[in-house]
């Protein structure tokens, strides 16, 4: 493989990537924050409305770290190297 | 390739793109290697992104199309008409139909701020009400062909997470006076070297976080729209992109929720409240508080 590789490609490669891990770690996180937030509510039905006010604030606070990774891809791609 | 293929969709090439960033470069990157060559510049966002109908039809003032602006405008004045249309007579009894619809949203807006912030959060409705009806139709605008969302610019995001960001420290100051300031001291004296600046750091954490999660997700949300549209295009199947539309339909208002939330979570952390606990940091604290009624 030839690493004499254009700065473009590698910034492709690498936009791609950085939006791999972080929509694999968020989602991780995110599966893990549902489920602990669907026991809550199986458990007590009653407070399923704080436990969703209070799941959807941390799913956006998690999701928000993919869209970081995101923003950061976006900036990978489009700005001319 | 690029060339021929904006031209063929009628889009020219040059000009305005996203972040106020340069275009080009994937079109740049397969002249430049050969390898990839044919379908790069296909699903080149930065072709759709260049050029906007409204930079096209009218001048630019200072190099500055405005686009966010106008498309910002039309948002304002389509609500300012449509309340000024259902507003023009109100009634206690026999209400009219857009009568009916405003005390709707209204009931439904207050039915949000009370359950998140409680009865003395009902203040702050006309600023949430306000922040989520105008995040809400601006998402919308851009799934609308032509149009494109004031809110997957960063310009408009961060101005709203500023409004936030100082209504917070304003409700604060006015509520709990110089007790608020004690707040990023810490608990103890001899600590306050280390927890202001993390509590300063934390409190400028917000707006940032607040607007860069609105606009990452309704501009990488535009960008996958465009980009399965393209490729739709491209494979004569235009409806690539129609299960990414119902997908942004339902995430446009999450988001308009989550900012709104967040939103009311920071400021009704902010307030005194009664039943004060000093356990964890303020982060932490002021989400649970938000949530508690």
């Amino acid at each position: 493989m030839n690493f004499q590789l254009d700065l473009h490609v590698w910034s492709v490669i690498f936009s791609s990537l950085c939006i791999m891990f972080g929509a694999v770690g968020a989602a991780f996180a995110q599966g893990k924050a549902i489920v602990a937030a669907l026991e809550g509510i199986a458990r007590q039905p009653q407070s399923a409305g704080e436990i969703r006010t209070t799941m959807i604030i941390g799913l956006a606070l998690i999701e928000s770290l993919a869209i970081y990774c995101l923003v950061i891809s976006l900036i990978l791609l489009f700005v001319r190297w | 390739m690029l060339n021929s293929f904006s031209t063929v969709m009628g889009i020219p090439v040059a000009g305005y793109s996203i972040l106020s960033l340069a275009s080009g470069t994937a079109g740049v990157a397969a002249s430049g290697t050969g390898e990839v060559h044919v379908e790069q510049s296909m699903i080149d966002p930065a072709i759709i992104f260049n050029r906007h109908w409204i930079s096209s039809t009218f001048h630019s003032v200072g190099g500055h199309h405005f686009i966010v602006v106008i498309m910002s405008l039309i948002i304002i004045a389509a609500l300012a008409a449509f309340l000024a249309y259902c507003s023009r007579d109100l009634k206690v009894r026999r209400i009219s139909a857009g009568q009916n619809f405003l005390e709707l949203i209204y009931e439904s807006l207050d039915g949000y701020v009370v359950s998140m912030m409680g009865p003395a959060g009902r203040k702050f409705l006309v600023l949430i009400g306000s922040l989520f009806i105008y995040i809400l139709l601006s998402n919308y605008l851009g799934l609308v062909p032509g149009m494109e969302a004031p809110t997957a610019n960063l310009n408009t995001t961060l101005a709203l997470a500023l409004v936030t960001f100082f209504s917070i420290h304003y409700y604060g100051l006015k509520t709990q006076g110089l007790k608020y300031l004690k707040h990023f001291a810490g608990d103890v004296w001899w600590l306050a070297p280390l927890m202001i600046p993390i509590h300063v750091i934390g409190e400028l954490a917000r707006p940032l976080s607040l607007s860069i999660r609105l606009f990452g997700n309704i501009r990488g949300e535009d960008i996958a729209i465009c980009i399965l549209f393209f490729l739709g295009v491209k494979a004569y199947f235009p409806f690539f992109h129609t299960p990414m539309l119902f997908l942004a339909c339902f995430s446009c208002l999450i988001q308009a929720l989550v900012f709104t939330m967040l939103s009311m979570a920071y400021i009704s952390g902010a307030l005194p409240h009664e039943e004060h606990d000093e356990e964890g940091g303020r982060g932490d604290d002021d989400k649970h508080k938000g949530a508690h009624k």
